[in-house]
């Protein structure tokens, strides 16, 4: 037969095989050994310190007098759990990218570092989970009493609970403060709960199988036993079920020990999807027997009996020991893996958050060198750890046994629910700012205090029950049960609205009203891009000694851990001393800190080392880097389209410019064969008549010989034209320059064309000036030039006697001899086209040139440094050739 | 070669959103059976003879709900790794 003896002795059993699993975990953490330690398995068992004694005893008590309501505190979670992929992950890479130690430090971080929110949320996590912790101290000694119910022994549960209490204290000290690792997590804890975890669900098991297939016949005559045991509310779902979901879906985010399991402790990101559908199925497996357990007790235990405990008694009342041991080995587990966990969650965030930032204020004027931040920071963690398991007490103490602590636990779920607003603002909110946080967590807080934390002590806390039935002096609107003279049914549902509501109103009305500073900005990229983020490494303006930094960094990480951090920068910088400081390097060191001592006092330790820089020039590009995105993206944009829009223009250009070209070619081509044409027609019809007709004279005969003879001249001189234009055109003529006087050049010009002057009567008249000047060209290609010039002022000549004056000008480096004759000239409108190739003014036949000759001259000239170009003119044309001095 | 592994890649990454998509579609699904007023159409005028109904339906669609997040689980993760 079970006793209390017995009960003690498998309780210190028990206790003494999770500290050495916890202390054999640490030691293979220790040495590297992690692998098992690390699987997504322990993960997710540890995830189940959701599942408290609230749950083991509590669910099977509520079930039997509430129904169907108990499975919504377990719907919540799996709601969250199953769409990880949006929040859960999100939160985790944050924490982990972040180095996040508790969920104020997340709000705090998120919000400019700022403590005031750090000092807001853990208050509000303590007042939230001390009746938790006192509600398992309870439990515990609730079932340590029914052991001893039928015994002599003098049982006294407040001493039961302070042994209680100080053992878990102890064990938390021991394996929750051992090391300040920078990501603080805690392998021998987190090890022990999962193998808590395991007990809980194979207790409960048990217990359900013991029921189902040991008491009854079976699932089916359970379901009989159900449906007449079972009480039966009218509706499943109602604004309670919603709310009691909600408050579950919240509590599983924001219970300082949830946001330590999942968050903190949490070591790669995978595992959280394994434990989106196995933590899940472990709720379903713990809630599977809730109801047949609690239909068998109603069943089968006398009337009056408590239902709390119906796990623990229905084995005892059936005389199964050992079962009734694994239950209560199961309760014990449910029971101080919470406590534990919860400990080790409040202390960490009210050290860092309220002791650290106390000290430091302190020693600020004393040598802060000389202290050592690990030693203080470990003394005040044990200590509240002491003072947070010691406050579970004194409430267990001052209220135990009061209804109102089976009350308590959704009463304390929606107090830290008060945090869900501006954690969800954190990370997907740009524009949630700190006051808004500030405001919005504060006015939850009030309201959950007046509405439901005051009023669960029945009237015997502050507010009286004349208070909650008439409201304070008699403001009916103000009665914390019936808020604005709404009234709801379910105080519990009441007191969600009004809180969650309002507190979100003011959190969002206060962000839009105020301004984020670039530090809340800046945090507010990092938490909402947080994937996608790169690192700058950037050097940072004076202000700071590597040295000033590495002693600061052994006073936080310790000697050996700091010398490795140190030394990784300084072979990343390639250097043999202390690294130069980055903002890689400060960005490192603030993350480990944090990890250590929180966001908020990290950030402040490395602002005052910096010499109260508060945020570095790279920050603010970072926080610019914001609006540049947006800004960068829209001008590539613009950019982009921008360049479009001129390619596409240029290819219109080349296009035209091709057709154009084409048009030429054609045009070209059209005629060249065209001047070919004339000669060759009459090459081959006389080159005819003399091959068919051999009785031609002589003179005949010389007449078509010279015909083909003159036409083949002109063909050669034709090709020979094209030929030239072409060299000229590509530039790829050879120049023959020499120094010469301008006249000489002239005179070899008119010697050429004394003869078609003469045949033409033409008289000619010549300027002297310069033209004894030296010039540098090729003699014999200007002279082409003249003579091409010369030759068609005489030849398009319609009058009498043809005038051609020829005079010269110097123009800077330039020698300019102008051509003016007097015959029909260019009209204004042709004076660039007379320079195309194949052009021709005049349709007389008489012209023996094809059109080339202006443009092989203006070629000519281009290709001598200068040029020709027709002037404007009264009488007749007036050419104007431009030669260079040198 | 260049073109057709862009190209996959791009039917990969398409297919990762569409899973990550179909993702929020589970607590989407499970707040629809679950906490909505679907839970009464199955539930309603309770009494003892469908109180098994009452119980299948919950535990049934949590079970569902456990075996899609399995599914997607394994997706996901996959999907993160090739990533």
């Amino acid at each position: 037969m079970l006793n209390s003896n017995v009960i003690v002795i498998i309780c210190l059993i028990y206790v003494g095989s999770l500290f050495a699993v916890a202390g054999l975990a640490e030691r293979r953490a220790r040495q590297r050994k992690l692998g098992f330690l690390q699987s997504p398995l322990i993960y997710t068992l540890s995830i189940s310190v959701y599942c408290t004694a609230w749950t083991f005893y509590g669910s099977v008590g509520s079930a039997a007098t509430n129904g169907f309501e108990f499975l919504a505190i377990y719907l919540g979670p799996t709601i969250v759990f199953v769409g990880w992929w949006w929040f859960l992950r999100k939160l985790v890479r944050i924490g982990r990218t972040q180095r996040i130690t508790s969920i104020a430090d997340l709000i705090s971080s998120r919000y400019g570092k700022s403590n005031t929110l750090g000092v807001i949320v853990t208050l509000l996590a303590i007042f939230g989970s001390t009746p938790y912790i006192a509600l398992q101290l309870q439990s515990l000694t609730l079932s340590f009493a029914v052991f001893t119910e039928n015994t002599t022994t003098d049982y006294n549960p407040v001493i039961t609970a302070l042994f209680i209490a100080a053992g878990l204290a102890l064990f938390t000290i021991l394996f929750g403060t051992r090391n300040l690792d920078a990501n603080e997590r805690h392998h021998g804890v987190v090890t022990a709960i999962a193998v808590e975890a395991i007990v809980k669900l194979v207790a409960f098991i048990s217990v359900g199988v013991f029921v189902v297939w040991g008491l009854s016949e079976g699932p089916n005559n359970m379901l009989q036993i159900m449906e007449k045991s079972i009480p039966i509310t009218n509706q499943v779902f109602s604004p309670r079920w919603v709310t009691l979901t909600f408050l579950s879906a919240t509590a599983i985010i924001c219970l300082p020990r949830m946001f330590q399991v999942i968050v903190v402790e949490n070591s790669a990101e995978k595992h959280l999807a394994t434990a989106s559908w196995a933590f899940p199925l472990y709720l379903l497996l713990m809630c599977i027997f809730v109801l047949p357990i609690a239909a068998t007790g109603l069943n089968i235990l006398p009337e009056g009996s408590n239902p709390d405990l119906f796990v623990l008694t229905i084995p005892l009342a059936e005389n199964r020991g050992t079962l009734a041991a694994l239950a209560f080995l199961g309760g014990f587990s449910s029971a101080t893996s919470m406590v534990i966990v919860a400990a080790i969650a409040l202390s960490t965030m009210a050290s860092n958050h309220i002791v650290l930032p106390l000290w430091l204020y302190a020693v600020q004027k004393r040598n802060p060198e000389s202290d050592d931040v690990r030693t203080v920071l470990l003394r005040s963690r044990r200590i509240s750890i002491a003072c947070i398991i010691g406050f579970g007490y004194l409430y267990f103490i001052l209220t135990g046994g009061t209804s109102a602590l089976a009350s308590i636990g959704l009463i304390a779920f929606l107090g830290v629910a008060q945090v869900l607003p501006a954690l969800i603002g954190a990370l997907f909110w740009r524009n949630a700012t700190r006051k808004g946080a500030i405001y919005g967590i504060s006015t939850g807080f009030i309201i959950w205090a007046y509405s439901s934390f005051l009023p669960s002590f029945g009237g015997d806390f502050i507010l009286n029950s004349e208070i909650l039935k008439q409201g304070p002096f008699g403001l009916s609107f103000l009665r914390p049960q019936a808020l604005f003279g709404i009234n709801i049914n379910d105080p519990l549902t009441h007191a969600v609205f009004w809180s969650i509501f309002l507190n979100t109103v003011v959190f969002i009305v206060t962000s839009l009203a105020s301004t984020p500073s670039p530090l809340e900005r800046l945090q507010a990229q990092k938490f909402i891009n947080v994937f996608g983020q790169k690192s700058n490494i950037t050097s940072v303006g004076d202000g700071v000694t590597p040295d000033d930094l590495f002693i600061l960094a052994q006073r936080i990480l310790g000697r050996k851990d700091a010398q490795i951090l140190f030394n990784k920068f300084s072979q990343k910088q390639g250097r043999t001393d202390l690294p130069d400081i980055t903002v890689d390097l400060m960005e490192t060191l603030e993350q480990k800190f944090a990890g250590s001592v929180g966001a908020a006092t990290a950030h402040s330790m490395i602002t005052q080392a910096v010499g109260n820089q508060s945020i570095t020039v790279e920050d603010l590009i970072a926080v610019a880097d914001e609006t540049v995105q947006v800004i960068e993206y829209s001008a590539r944009l613009e950019e982009q389209s921008k360049e479009l829009t001129r390619a596409a223009s240029e290819l219109m250009d080349a296009n035209s410019k091709l057709t154009e070209l084409g048009t030429q070619k054609d045009e070209f081509l059209s005629h060249v064969s065209h001047e070919l044409r004339t000669p060759m027609t009459s090459i081959r019809s006389f080159s005819e008549i003399l091959q068919s007709n051999e009785k031609l004279d002589k003179d005949q005969l010389k007449y078509f010989s010279t015909i083909i003879n003159d036409e083949s001249k002109r063909l050669t001189r034709l090709l020979d034209e094209i030929l030239d234009l072409s060299f000229l055109e590509s530039g790829q003529v050879k120049l023959n320059i020499s120094n010469l006087r301008l006249n000489e050049i002239l005179q070899t010009a008119l010697q050429s064309t004394q003869q078609s002057i003469a045949n033409s009567n033409a008289l000619l008249e010549f300027d002297v000036n310069f033209t004894n000047t030296k010039i540098q060209t090729d003699p014999d290609r200007l002279s082409q030039v003249f003579i091409n010039l010369i030759t068609n002022a005489v030849k398009y000549n319609d009058k009498s006697q043809p005038t051609l004056k020829i005079s010269c000008q110097k123009d800077n480096d330039f020698l300019c001899v102008s051509f003016q004759d007097n015959g029909p000239g260019i009209p204004e409108a042709k004076h660039t086209i007379i320079f195309e190739k194949f052009t021709r003014l005049s349709n007389t036949e008489n012209s023996s040139g094809v059109g080339l000759g202006l443009a092989i001259s203006q070629e000519i000239m281009k290709n001598l440094g200068g040029s020709l170009i027709c002037l404007e003119s009264k009488i007749g044309a007036n050419f104007q050739v431009k030669i260079p001095l040198n | 070669m260049n073109n057709s592994s862009s190209a996959k890649r791009d039917v990969e990454r398409r297919k990762l959103r569409k899973i990550t998509e179909f993702s929020l579609g589970i607590p989407i699904l499970a707040i629809c059976l679950l906490v909505s007023p679907l839970l009464n159409g199955f539930t309603s005028n309770i009494d003892k003879a469908n109180f098994s109904s009452v119980i299948f339906y919950i535990f049934g669609a949590w079970g569902i709900l456990i075996i899609l997040a399995i599914i997607m689980a394994r997706l996901l993760t996959n999907g993160v790794d090739e990533d």
